[in-house]
């Protein structure tokens, strides 16, 4: 498949996405085609509405990171979600309690939260490494235990007795990460997660254990048979993804919350499974796909502000987009076990 | 044979991207005849025959049945036509039995609506099998058959269908000698019973033995019909390869023997050796051998006679149960593959996809797998440093990719191969273990993998080549053994070795 193919493939599947959007749009009584346009148009439109997408970029990013890393290890990390929210906890739990020079909070802030996503996620890539158990089942049921972490924290000694919903008191104003924009407010969240990105990129590319790890996830018994450590690959890319996933959480307490909210997860898992997915797991596709993805997340909230269309819109389109890039692969797919034998080329 | 044919096949055209798959290919198929369709891998054989069974649609071209035009859109209108294929790989449901698969889907199936419908089906089936004399169990479980019962089962599953043409795609591929003798005998009666049979292969000698026409296809196009009788083997070997049969006389492509057992130096010893069968594996017993430095010793049988647990027993990735195994003078029976594997030992597994072959990875990634550690010692990949060696690869071994950096999985087999074979250049073993490394591969890719075999055991590895092909093994071994049953015989030199002898060998016929 060329490059050329692809492009012809994503334009077509953007295309019939935004179509099905333009149906829901006149289906809740608005101009269609203004409406879609605003959804592009409306999160670049004021600085704060940008800051908002750049901030959901950040994490959206890191978040499918998180997922690709176990993806390219042919495992699936169901468990960013609940990864995310015990390095919120640990962000916060930190930023609170510790008294640390000041200079070195927000970098404890965010090891504390990496760690503790890691940690996390170990426990399911343990039982995966040592009796086999289904990555899949096992992380996705440990979110739950991780929702009622979260509550139990935002409700316990730590809460914010004047806040009418479940969050912790603020973490100390030292432990809040360095700002780049002043004006509206703008952690250095993005950079973090470019600077991810980058570092993720050049250890599965141009090192050998990422290219061990590459290997792993393209092919297992080949891999096992011509000495690479497959189980550990595996087991590791839960792991290093629990940590991105936690670095995710303690970057949001600490560069744009300030404290541990119940329900901060948000949809993240949802998108950012959807960015993967969408870039197949590279690095650099990731960017773009979580661009694409944060601006309708963004523009399909304001066009519910702005107009009434609901906001779920976004996610119908997302979905959209899934789905038939995931349908132009089935030929493919179908193609490849029938007639096997075909030899040209 | 009637005048008329059963099926014209009129200028047919098929392109895939770029390739021009078949260039107009015009073809009678005669009732009661068997049409040999020769030709190398890429030939369009393939290609023609999923066209004929509505697999494909041509991009131009029409298909006549008993004279009537036909457009199929599917496999079941090919059917409708009295039009089955047999594939290489078989298509039987497991865990049904013989009679069960015959009589599955099939029209007189489905007009009986009757709980008692398979007893009322059996009468029929019975007698279709005595009046083509094909012996077979139909009580067996499917996977309780050899592959050469299977396949009657699949013939028998077209003729109770009411198949008039019957396409046999590699037919002797997977199967026995005896089988194919078997299987001869049965063409032979559906011929006299006026059904035809398209016998696609790229294997000379079995396609000249029963065919009454052969078709050449070179590079899609249809070079020449050959009738049964009226043409020499060098004609169509020539039809097949063009002007390049000069170097394929057997003579000059004889492995010559040059050097001696006594003076050279010791490299694997196979003492008692009995490995672990593993689920459903078949038990090797008692293995005593010596491998030599630079020499290829080659191991003979019918599939599935434990040439993968001998393989994997020798390689470390299968326990042994009892014996030992000493390399390079050390004791390597319980060191682990691999460890094997650095001291020297390399492995080229039978399976090349689905144990071989890294799909999403680069040509050059693949090339690399199971070295890389010895390439790169420390933390950083050159890719660079990769692509060379890729290029490099690349051009001695003539692999068809477009670069370095393309997907291995959107390699053609036969550059699948070349891609494993090149890693074990790249590792430059002391010990390797081929297995079927030229299966599916057509004649000319298959004799540059053996000329890079001999290559590389000039250089001193030691060889130790598994095949199902004994024409391969008797070919390019300084040493012939057979494997039946898991039990190795003792090796000799493969021009004392009579052909006749090893094949009894092979079927146990002969004790090992």
């Amino acid at each position: 498949m060329g490059l050329g193919e692809s492009l012809i493939k994503y334009s077509v599947s953007l295309l019939l996405a935004f179509l099905a959007a333009m149906i829901i749009i006149s289906l809740s009584g608005s101009d269609p085609l203004s409406g879609v346009a605003s959804i592009i148009t409306i999160p670049f439109s004021n600085p704060d509405i940008l800051s908002l997408l750049i901030q959901k970029f950040s994490t959206i990013l890191l978040m499918s990171l998180a997922f690709s890393i176990s993806l390219k290890a042919y495992r699936f990390n169901v468990g960013i979600e609940g990864q995310f929210l015990l390095g919120a906890i640990g962000a916060a739990v930190t930023g609170i309690l510790v008294n640390a020079p000041p200079i070195l909070m927000p970098t404890l802030v965010l090891i504390a939260g990496l760690s503790l996503g890691a940690l996390w996620a170990s426990i399911p890539a343990y039982l995966l490494y040592k009796f086999g158990v289904n990555e899949i089942v096992s992380t996705l049921l440990m979110n739950f235990i991780s929702f009622y972490l979260v509550d139990l924290i935002a409700t316990g000694g730590l809460r914010d007795t004047a806040a009418g919903h479940p969050m912790t008191i603020p973490i100390r104003i030292e432990a809040a990460l360095p700002t780049i924009v002043t004006s509206p407010r703008m952690s250095i969240m993005p950079v973090i997660a470019v600077i991810m990105v980058l570092g993720i990129g050049l250890f599965l590319y141009r090192t050998v254990a990422g290219y061990e790890l590459r290997a792993s996830g393209s092919n297992k018994k080949a891999s096992y048979i011509y000495g690479i450590n497959v189980k550990f690959w595996e087991t590791f890319s839960i792991i290093l993804g629990g940590a991105l996933a936690g670095l995710a959480g303690a970057m949001e307490v600490s560069g744009l919350h300030m404290r541990l909210i119940s329900g901060m997860q948000s949809n993240y898992i949802l998108v950012a499974i959807l960015a993967a997915l969408l870039a197949r797991g590279e690095p650099v596709w990731l960017v773009i796909a979580s661009m694409g993805i944060s601006v309708v997340e963004v523009g399909s909230a304001a066009l519910q502000r702005t107009s009434g269309v609901p906001s779920e819109l976004g996610l119908i389109i997302e979905g959209v987009l899934l789905l038939v890039i995931l349908t132009f692969e089935i030929p493919k797919f179908l193609r490849r076990s029938f007639v096997k034998e075909v030899s040209l080329r | 044979m009637s005048n008329k044919p059963f099926i014209r096949i009129v200028n047919i055209h098929k392109n895939f991207g770029q390739v021009q798959a078949l260039k107009g290919i015009s073809l009678d198929i005669y009732s009661g005849e068997i049409l040999g369709l020769l030709g190398e891998n890429g030939a369009g054989k393939t290609t023609l025959m999923n066209i004929l069974f509505g697999l494909y649609k041509p991009d131009a071209g029409e298909i006549y049945v008993e004279g009537e035009k036909k457009f199929f859109r599917s496999p079941s209108d090919a059917i409708k036509s009295g039009i089955f294929m047999v594939h290489q790989h078989f298509k039987l449901v497991k865990g049904y039995t013989a009679f069960e698969n015959i009589i599955m889907g099939s029209e007189q199936a489905r007009k009986i609506y009757s709980p008692r419908w398979r007893e009322k089906l059996r009468p029929l089936v019975e007698s279709m099998i005595a009046t083509y004399g094909i012996r077979i169990n139909l009580d067996s479980r499917v996977e309780q058959l050899s592959l050469g019962e299977q396949q009657r089962v699949e013939i028998l599953r077209a003729l109770f269908r009411g198949a008039k043409l019957l396409i046999l795609d590699e037919p002797t591929t997977n199967i026995s000698p005896q089988d194919i003798e078997i299987l001869e005998k049965i063409l032979m009666s559906l011929k006299k019973a006026g059904i035809s049979i398209i016998f696609v292969s790229h294997k000379l000698r079995e396609v000249v033995s029963i065919s009454d026409r052969i078709a050449v296809l070179r590079k899609g196009e249809l070079i020449k019909i050959f009738r049964r009788g009226e043409y020499e083997e060098r004609s169509l070997l020539e039809a097949m390869f063009g002007n390049i049969v000069e170097a394929l006389s057997d003579n000059e492509y004889k492995y010559s023997i040059n050097s001696h057992e006594t003076d050279r130096e010791i490299l694997l010893e196979l003492r008692d050796l009995s490995c672990d069968p593993g689920d459903g594996g078949v038990q090797v017993r008692d293995v005593n051998l010596l491998i030599y430095k630079g020499e290829i010793l080659g191991i003979a049988g019918v599939a599935g006679n434990g040439q993968k647990e001998l393989a994997e027993c020798i390689i470390g990735l299968r326990k042994v149960l009892k014996g030992s195994i000493i390399a390079f003078g050390e004791d390597i029976t319980h060191i682990d593959h691999r460890e094997r594997m650095r001291k020297g030992m390399f492995y080229i597994p039978e399976d090349r996809l689905a144990e071989g072959l890294l799909p999403s990875m680069s040509v050059a990634e693949n090339m690399i797998l199971g070295i890389h550690r010895k390439i790169f010692k420390g933390f950083f990949l050159d890719n660079s440093k990769i692509n060379e060696m890729a290029q490099k690869m690349i051009e001695t071994l003539g692999i068809k990719t477009s670069s370095p950096l393309a997907a291995a999985g959107s390699l053609s087999g036969g550059n699948i191969q070349k891609t494993l074979i090149a890693r074990a250049i790249a590792a430059k073993p002391k010990i390797l273990i081929a297995h079927n490394i030229t299966r599916g591969l057509d004649i000319l890719t298959t004799r540059s993998v053996h000329r890079i075999l001999r290559e590389m055991c000039n250089e001193g590895t030691a060889i130790i080549l598994i095949s199902d092909d004994l024409d391969e093994v008797l070919q390019i071994s300084h040493r012939v053994s057979i494997i039946y049953k898991g039990r190795l015989s003792i090796p000799i030199r493969s021009e004392m070795l009579d052909r006749e002898k090893a094949v009894m060998l092979m079927t146990g016929i002969e004790n090992t």
